[in-house]
């Protein structure tokens, strides 16, 4: 049997148990900021499909780096490297991908929550809330992704086993952190 | 020695561009190699003669070497970073799940009534969440790689013996194991912040009840998910890992909200 079920649960145990405090600091952002969620229900409408967003594509950021790393080297990631192309054909690839889901769900969701009788601001706030957020928590996930792969790959292990994972918990916290202060500042 | 320039003496050009973007090694220089390579330079006397041959060899394979590098970045470039073919694959999966997350979205709005008698509660809903992501998805992805070794087949009778069923028990256990301590991490993330907080009791009951929950409800969707995959002849890490973050906040957030609303009774 290559599986034993202790050895999973010894394995996994302590990377949840990480994720799993790092992730109660995207909670206290959110429990922060109640009061602009009691006088704009909407406003958390968006909490969960926001944080899930900037995880799945900047993780995708991340898989794609190791993909190219396993088959053209570490100079893949350089940025004044000679593949240097394709790193910046990614990254144009998932801001596109960004910016446009972000905009779309923005207008779509709004709709439904007016459905829904939940109070928003208005959509243009609603939707400079979103983009910046979602643009400002990208730059910082893609900086991420791309230096813990550099660093994995320097100690010659897998990026794929670190870039995503790291990724997603760093993604769950930076966006939550940057949702709420977008609020704070768009609608103080 | 080495008079000659082996670029020139090879007279090919040592790639090219076929419709803009797509590179081949012409198959005079590939032929040249080989005709070099395989050459009797032992019969051969003149020093220089074998000194050409082995720098042609040298610039010859560094050419190869070159096309292949420009091939392997030119498929990169079509298939992996494609800037139109990512946005069109990613954004129909992003706004499915993001349409279905805005469920769970719907009832944390929900939720906000309910504070009061329950502060805190957001920072043990987020971990609880990503947990249940977290855990779910390293299952499928062992299941996904027990169907590849071929420890688990079509039959649902192969994903709840041997194998398989070390990987369900790892997964409960780990995952409920887990769920308790959120409630120790959350109340103490509280305390460090300073932030309005409910009872440790609380936080314990709300973690236990809807980890054990929810751990369950996933597991069953995983072998289910999985098994409809394998059947329906689809790769099982394209079809469920995504499928789970959503399922994960759903099934999170209504177990939650369930147990609050169950619970708000005896702490009034």
């Amino acid at each position: 049997m290559i599986y034993n079920w202790k050895r999973i649960v010894i394995e996994s145990v302590p990377l949840l148990i990480v994720t799993s405090f790092i992730s109660t600091f995207a909670g206290s952002a959110i429990e922060t900021a109640i009061t602009i969620f009691k006088t704009y229900p909407g406003i958390l409408l968006f909490v969960p499909a926001f944080l899930d967003a900037c995880g799945d594509i900047n993780s995708t950021f991340a898989s794609k780096t190791a993909s190219t790393v396993h088959m053209l080297g570490p100079g893949a990631i350089s940025l004044r490297g000679k593949h240097n192309k394709i790193l910046f054909d990614n990254i144009i690839a998932t801001f596109s991908s960004a910016l446009l889901f972000f905009f779309i769900f923005t207008i779509v969701s709004y709709i439904i929550g007016s459905f829904l009788k939940l109070v928003f601001p208005p959509l243009e706030q609603m939707l400079l809330i979103i983009l910046s957020s979602g643009i400002v928590a990208s730059i910082l996930l893609i900086a991420i992704a791309l230096a813990t792969v550099k660093i994995v790959v320097r100690y010659n292990f897998d990026p794929d086993n670190f870039g995503s994972p790291i990724v997603a918990t760093a993604a769950d916290l930076l966006a939550a952190n940057i949702y709420v202060f977008i609020c704070f500042l768009v609608l103080k | 020695m080495g008079g000659r320039d082996p670029k020139k003496t090879l007279k090919i050009r040592p790639y090219r561009r076929v419709g803009g973007t797509l590179f081949w090694i012409p198959r005079s220089l590939k032929d040249h190699v080989k005709k070099i390579k395989h050459a009797d330079i032992s019969k051969s006397l003149d020093l220089s003669s074998i000194w050409d041959q082995a720098v042609e060899i040298d610039v010859v394979n560094n050419l190869v070497k070159e096309v292949e590098e420009l091939n392997i970045e030119e498929q990169i470039r079509r298939q992996i970073v494609n800037i139109n073919k990512s946005v069109r694959e990613s954004l129909p999966a992003l706004l499915l799940s993001g349409f279905f997350s805005l469920f769970a979205g719907y009832l944390m709005t929900m939720m906000t009534g309910e504070l009061e008698h329950f502060p805190g509660l957001f920072v043990l809903i987020v971990p609880i969440i990503g947990l249940r992501g977290a855990a779910s998805s390293a299952f499928a992805s062992r299941f996904s790689s027990s169907f590849h070794l071929g420890l688990v087949d079509k039959t649902m009778n192969s994903f709840l013996r041997g194998d398989a069923m070390e990987n369900i028990k790892g997964y409960l256990a780990s995952a409920i194991l887990v769920s308790i301590l959120i409630g120790f991490l959350s109340y103490y993330s509280c305390v460090m912040q300073n932030i309005p907080h409910m009872s440790l009791m609380l936080f314990l009951v709300i973690a236990t009840i809807s980890g054990v929950l929810s751990t369950l409800m996933l597991g069953v969707s995983v072998v289910l998910l999985t098994w409809w995959a394998v059947n329906a002849g689809w790769e099982p890490a394209n079809i469920v890992i995504p499928l789970l973050t959503t399922l994960g906040d759903i099934f999170g957030v209504v177990i939650v909200y369930l147990v609050i609303i169950s619970l708000a009774g005896a702490v009034v």
